[in-house]
């Protein structure tokens, strides 16, 4: 009688560390996102070559879409691999 | 009865040609892809070659290939009879067009000069494919030092052996005049 149960349990596993990503095209308005120029684009895919999703890259949406056109632009070209063995 | 006025958009193409081909060759292709846009109504902006690079994937077992950047400004019908004749190039491996933006007109923007000359690499670390791997080079220039000093201590032999002769002269003179 009149004990609190303890409801942590419920918020969501208790989700700790990383705060929200800023989003880098935002944050400085003279990046340019270009299928042209892998350095800037490899940060956006793992090390097996795949992209990086939003959550983790911190995109917004409009640049997340630009970014994955831009891979898959590259890809084609052989610029970027389509998969890497992550050396 | 109106005219149908005709879009003009920028367009860029990249062309991945054969690695092995010379510097003559890609003007020529060059020469060839800015008078296809002009016959289809274009004009080309800009022309230029970034080299030598690797690919991330083979093609036709080829693991590098020569960009080259075609900048033009051209109606869109043009595109297909562009990526017709870049279809049948025996040189051209892979190569892609991406529309710019819509522009006003052919003069719309003015044509710059072209870059086709193979650009130099300054930085030789990063030419990892032409590397000496398992140091032979390096062992045959150490070759070259070591048998170098043999060379350089029969020299100096050699340099020694005339000062002897002339003394000998000297004692055959002294005994003539003797």
């Amino acid at each position: 009688m009149g004990e609190q149960k303890d409801f942590s349990y419920l918020n969501g596993g208790g989700r700790r560390g990383s705060r929200r990503k800023v989003d880098r095209f935002l944050a400085d308005k003279s990046l340019v996102i270009d299928y042209k120029d892998p350095s800037s684009l490899k940060h956006f895919l793992t090390e097996r070559g795949k992209i990086v999703p939003r959550r983790i890259s911190g995109l917004c949406a409009k640049h997340q879409r630009k970014v994955t056109r831009a891979i898959k632009r590259a890809r084609n070209l052989g610029i970027l691999p389509y998969v890497s063995t992550g050396n | 009865m109106a005219e149908a006025s005709t879009i003009y958009r920028e367009y860029e193409t990249i062309t991945v040609l054969k690695p092995d081909i010379d510097d003559a060759r890609i003007i020529e292709v060059a020469g060839r892809l800015r008078e296809l846009v002009s016959e289809q109504g274009g004009k080309s902006i800009k022309f230029s070659n970034w080299g030598k690079k690797k690919l991330t994937f083979e093609v036709d077992k080829i693991q590098k290939g020569i960009f080259i950047h075609h900048l033009y400004v051209a109606p869109p019908k043009a595109i297909t009879e562009y990526e017709r004749s870049l279809k049948f190039l025996d040189d051209a491996l892979l190569y892609q067009t991406i529309r710019l933006k819509d522009v006003s007109g052919i003069d719309a923007e003015q044509s710059e000069e072209d870059q086709l000359a193979m650009p130099v690499r300054e930085n030789n670390r990063r030419d990892r494919d032409n590397r000496d791997r398992g140091g032979h080079e390096a062992k045959a220039r150490k070759d070259e030092k070591v048998e170098a000093k043999p060379e350089a201590n029969s020299e100096s032999v050699a340099a020694a052996e005339p000062k002897v002769e002339p003394e000998a002269e000297k004692a055959e003179t002294k005994a003539t005049e003797e």
